[in-house]
C-alpha cells in the first residue's frame, strides 16, 4: 500500500519537471537558437526578477494567504533607490546606493509588517489586506515621484541589474540563485519553515501546539515584501531606468509560478524547488514562443491555457491521493 | 450466534468487497437487514463498518458483491439511487450548513416550489415544523442552523432523512458527539422508527447502546464478517461476548479495561482558584497533584472544554488565578503554559490536534521541533529518531513514519496527538475527551498510557462525558454543571448514580 502511494505522490511532484523537459525537447526541435548556453542564460536572466518575487510569495501562499501588493512594492522600491541615489527626493543630497538599498529594505519590511499585521492580528484576509496595501503604495509612489521616470542611473545599480561577475555570469542570476538557495534552506531546515507548513495545514492545531501563528504569518509577509524590494532594485538596473509602471504586467506572474510549481492556494503545500520549476516553465514557454516568432497575444493565450491545465492537474492529483 | 444464510430480508448484501489502493477494507462481507429491525454494526476502528455503510448507500462503489432490496438486485452507483430504493444515511461528519435556516437544511435540494420555480416558504416552514415535531426537536425552523448545538444539528440531519420518508435509515456513529441525555433521546427515536415499521442500521462503539435497542448485531473485524448476533439477552455476559468477538480476544470484566488506580500523590502541580471566563464558567476552583489523574465530568454545555482552554491559556479568562507548580501565571498563554510543562490534548483531533497534510513524523514533532535543532537547522535524523521512539513506545500502527496522518485510524491518530505532547515530557497533562470515537482496544491502550504518565510523575486532568470512563480512570472526580463546579468525589465514593444526579442537577 505504501509503495503505490509513494508512486502517486511522485507523479504529482514530478509533473512540473516532466512538463519542463517536454517543453525543452519540443523547442529544441522546432525553435532555432533555443538550445545553447546564451539563450539559457538569457531565459534565467528574464525570470530572475519574477523568480525572486515568487520565492517570497511562496512563503505567504504556504500559510494559506496571498500577497497582491508585490508588483507595486517592487516598482516603489526601484523608484526610491534610484531617486535617492540621484538626490531627487525631499531635497536630500545624493545618497550612496548601498545606503539606499538598506532604506528600501527597511521600507519593504515595514510594508510587509503592516499587511501581515492587518491579516494576522486584525483578521483581514490577506487578499484584501494586500490589495489595500497595493493602492496605498501606488499612491505613495505617485506622491513621491509625480510619476516622473528616472534615467541615467548610478553604475552600482546598473551593475546589479545588468552587470557580470567572473567572466560573464550575470549578477542578477547570482542574486536569484542565492535567494533561492536561502529560501530552500529556510523552508526545509528551519523551525520557521516547518511552522509555515503547520500553520497552512491547520492553523488551529498549530496554535494549540504553541506555535505563534500571528508572528510567523507576519514574518512571511515581511520576507515576501523585502524580496519584492530586492526584485525592484534589480529591475531598475536591468531596464536602465526607474519607472512607476515597472510592475505592470507582472501582477500575477510570481503567484502563477508558485502555483504552477505545485503550491496550494489553500496553504500547507508547496516547495521552493516547485516554485523555481514553475517560474522556469513560464520563462521557457515565453522564450520559445518568442523564438518561434509568436506575438505577445499568442504568448499570453498559451500561458493562460497552461495555467488552467496545470492547476487542474494539481487539484486532480491531490484529490486522487485522498 | 449464527450466520444468516439464504434468509429473506429487506436489504441483503452478499460478498461485498472493497479495497483502497492495495488495502482490502471489506473482504467478502454479507449483511442482511430485516423489516422493522434495529441492526447495529460493531467493530474496532478500521474494521470496515463505515465503508460497508457507504457501500450500501452508494457513496463508495464496491469492488464485488451484490445488493438486493426486496429480493430485487440493485446497482448502488450513487446516493441518489440508494434514496430511490428507500435508503437514507446520516454521516458521521456533520453535513449540515450553518449559514442557512434549519428548514432549508432539511429540504435542501428539494425545496417546495410553485410552477414558476419560486420557493414556497410557508409550505417549507410548515413541513419542516411537522418533521421536527415528529422527532421531538422543539425549534423554530426559520432559525439559522448555526445557532443550534452540535446535538441538535445532528437531529436536524436526522430530520432531513426522516422527511424523505424512507424505510431504511443508516446512521454512522450518530451518538459520538452527544451527551448521555441526548443519546437517550436518540435511542428512543430509533425505537420509534422501528415501531413505524422502518429499519435502522447504526454504528456505535458503545455497547450499552446496542444492548438498549439493537435486535441484531453484525460484527466486523479487519474487513471480515466475524459474526451476526441476535440480541436476546440484554446483560453483561452478552455484552462481553460481543467485545471478545469484536477484538478476537477474551475480555472478562469491565474493571480490566482500566489500569490500577494511583497510590502515591505528591505536591499540588496545578491549582485553579475562582476562575471565571466570558465563555460561561464561573468561580471554578480545583487542583491536581503529582501522580494523580483527576477527572472532570459533566453534560455537554457544562463548559468543561472552555474551562480547560482557559487553564491552558488558549483563551483568556476574566478573573481568578491559575497556579502551575505553585507559581501564579501572570501572563497566561499557550507558549507560556508549554514552557511551564503543561500540555493539552484537545477535544477535536481533526480540527485542533493534527495537521492532516503532514506526516506522522512531522505531527509528532510539532511541539518540540526545537529539540531537533543543531545550530538553527532541523536535523532529519533527530526527527526520525524521536518519531520512531514514540511510534514504538505507544504502539502506533503505521506502515512508516513518513505516511500522512490522514491514512491512520482514529485510535492511531489519537496516539499521534498523544505522542506530540509526550515529547515535551509534560508535568501537567490536560486531556479533553481523549478517547472519543476510538475503538475499545485502542481505548484500553490509551488508558494504560495515561496511567503510565501519571505514575511517571505527571499530573493528569481528563475531561470526559462518559461516567464509566471517568470513574474507571480517575483518582478523583469533579462534576460540572452549566459552568459551575457542583461536586467533588474521591475514589472511595465514586458512584454512577450520584455523579449522574450531580450532572443533571436534581437530588437523589
Amino acid at each position: 500500500m505504501e509503495s503505490t502511494k509513494r508512486i502517486k505522490v511522485d507523479i504529482a511532484a514530478f509533473a512540473p519537471i516532466l512538463f519542463l523537459f517536454l517543453l525543452l525537447v519540443v523547442y529544441s526541435i522546432f525553435a532555432k537558437n533555443f538550445l545553447g548556453i546564451t539563450n539559457f542564460i538569457n531565459v534565467i536572466r528574464q525570470i530572475a526578477i519574477t523568480g525572486i518575487m515568487a520565492i517570497g510569495v511562496t512563503l505567504v501562499i504556504l500559510v494559506g494567504e496571498i500577497d497582491l501588493s508585490i508588483p507595486t512594492v517592487m516598482a516603489f522600491s526601484g523608484m526610491i533607490v534610484a531617486g535617492l541615489s540621484k538626490g531627487e527626493y525631499f531635497g536630500l543630497p545624493e545618497i550612496p546606493v548601498g545606503i539606499g538599498i538598506v532604506v528600501v529594505i527597511v521600507v519593504g519590511a515595514m510594508i510587509g509588517f503592516v499587511t501581515g499585521w492587518a491579516n494576522a492580528i486584525l483578521g483581514i484576509p490577506g487578499f484584501m489586506a494586500s490589495l489595500a496595501m497595493q493602492f496605498v503604495c501606488s499612491g505613495l509612489m505617485l506622491m513621491l515621484t509625480n510619476a516622473k521616470p528616472l534615467f541615467g542611473l548610478k553604475s552600482e545599480l546598473t551593475f546589479l541589474g545588468s552587470g557580470y561577475l567572473f567572466n560573464g555570469i550575470p549578477v542578477i542570476i547570482v542574486v536569484f540563485l542565492v535567494v533561492f538557495i536561502v529560501g530552500l534552506f529556510v523552508l526545509k531546515y528551519t523551525v520557521f519553515g516547518r511552522n509555515l507548513y503547520a500553520i497552512g495545514g491547520n492553523a488551529d492545531a498549530a496554535r494549540m501546539a504553541g506555535i505563534n501563528v500571528a508572528r510567523n504569518k507576519i514574518a512571511a509577509f515581511i520576507i515576501c515584501s523585502v524580496l519584492a524590494c530586492i526584485a525592484g532594485i534589480l529591475m531598475v538596473g536591468r531596464i536602465g531606468s526607474a519607472q512607476v509602471t515597472a510592475g505592470d504586467g507582472l501582477q500575477m506572474q510570481p503567484i502563477a509560478g508558485a502555483v504552477l510549481g505545485g503550491a496550494s492556494l489553500f496553504g500547507g503545500k508547496g516547495t521552493m524547488l516547485g516554485t523555481l520549476l514553475g517560474v522556469l516553465i513560464m520563462g521557457v514557454l515565453v522564450n520559445g514562443l518568442n523564438l518561434l516568432g509568436a506575438g505577445t497575444e499568442i504568448q499570453k493565450l498559451v500561458t493562460g491555457l497552461i495555467l488552467f491545465v496545470a492547476v487542474a492537474f494539481n487539484i486532480w492529483s491531490a484529490r486522487k491521493a485522498g | 450466534m449464527e450466520n444468516v444464510h439464504g434468509e429473506q430480508g429487506l436489504l441483503v448484501a452478499k460478498g461485498i468487497c472493497k479495497s483502497y489502493g492495495g488495502a482490502q477494507v471489506l473482504n467478502n462481507v454479507d449483511f442482511t437487514l430485516g423489516k422493522a429491525e434495529i441492526h447495529a454494526l460493531l467493530g474496532a476502528n478500521g474494521a470496515g463498518k463505515s465503508t460497508l455503510m457507504n457501500v450500501l448507500n452508494g457513496v463508495v462503489p464496491d469492488n464485488g458483491g451484490s445488493i438486493s432490496i426486496n429480493g430485487q438486485m440493485v446497482r448502488m452507483s450513487n446516493p441518489e439511487v440508494a434514496r430511490h430504493h428507500g435508503i437514507g444515511m446520516v454521516h458521521q461528519e456533520l453535513s449540515v450548513l450553518p449559514n442557512i435556516s434549519i428548514a432549508e437544511n432539511i429540504f435542501i435540494n428539494r425545496l417546495p416550489r410553485n410552477q414558476l420555480g419560486i420557493v414556497q416558504w410557508q409550505k417549507l416552514h410548515a413541513e419542516s415544523e411537522k418533521v421536527l415535531r415528529s422527532i421531538g426537536l422543539d425549534v423554530n425552523p426559520q432559525m439559522l442552523l448555526g445557532k443550534l448545538s452540535v446535538a441538535d444539528r445532528q437531529m436536524v440531519e436526522i430530520a432531513r432523512i426522516i422527511s424523505m420518508d424512507l424505510p431504511i435509515l443508516l446512521l454512522d456513529e450518530p451518538t459520538s458527539a452527544l451527551s448521555e441525555a441526548e443519546i437517550k433521546r436518540l435511542l428512543e427515536l430509533i425505537l420509534q422508527f422501528k415501531s413505524e415499521g422502518r429499519s435502522v442500521v447504526f454504528i456505535t462503539h458503545k455497547l450499552d447502546e446496542i444492548m438498549a435497542v439493537a435486535d441484531k448485531v453484525t460484527v466486523l473485524r479487519d474487513g471480515r464478517l466475524v459474526g451476526v448476533v441476535t440480541v436476546t439477552e440484554r446483560d453483561k455476559p452478552a455484552e462481553r461476548k460481543l467485545v471478545s468477538l469484536m477484538i478476537g480476544e477474551n475480555i472478562f470484566d469491565e474493571s480490566e479495561m482500566f489500569p490500577e488506580k494511583g497510590k502515591n500523590f505528591g505536591e499540588v502541580m496545578l491549582e485553579v482558584e475562582n476562575l471565571t471566563g466570558s465563555a460561561g464558567f464561573k468561580n471554578i476552583s480545583f487542583f491536581a497533584r503529582k501522580g494523580e489523574i483527576v477527572g472532570i465530568t459533566g453534560l455537554k454545555g457544562a463548559k468543561r472544554t472552555e474551562l480547560m482552554r482557559a487553564v491552558f491559556g488558549a483563551d483568556t479568562h476574566v478573573h481568578g488565578t491559575v497556579r502551575i507548580k505553585g507559581l501564579e501565571q501572570k501572563k497566561p498563554g499557550i507558549a507560556n503554559s508549554i514552557a511551564h510543562g503543561v500540555a493539552m490534548i484537545t477535544e477535536d483531533r481533526k480540527s485542533e490536534g493534527l495537521v492532516p497534510l503532514m506526516s506522522v513524523k512531522e505531527n509528532i514533532s510539532l511541539v518540540t521541533i526545537k529539540d531537533c535543532l543543531v545550530a538553527f537547522v532541523v536535523k532529519k535524523s533527530k526527527l526520525d529518531k524521536k518519531a520512531n521512539k514514540y511510534v514504538k513506545k505507544l504502539g502506533i500502527m503505521v506502515p512508516s513514519i513518513n505516511v500522512s496522518v490522514r491514512a491512520l485510524s482514529g485510535g492511531n491518530q489519537q496516539k499521534v496527538v498523544l505522542s506530540k505532547w509526550l515529547t515535551s515530557d509534560p508535568d501537567i497533562l490536560i486531556m479533553d475527551e481523549p478517547t472519543r470515537g476510538i475503538d475499545i482496544k485502542s481505548k484500553m491502550e490509551i488508558y494504560k498510557l495515561i496511567r503510565q504518565s501519571a505514575d511517571n510523575g505527571a499530573s493528569v486532568v481528563i475531561v470526559s462525558s462518559e461516567i464509566s470512563e471517568t470513574m474507571g480512570l480517575a483518582d478523583r472526580i469533579y462534576v460540572m454543571r452549566e459552568g459551575v463546579m457542583v461536586g467533588e468525589l474521591s475514589a472511595e465514593s465514586f458512584d454512577h448514580d450520584t455523579i449522574m444526579h450531580m450532572m443533571f442537577g436534581h437530588s437523589k
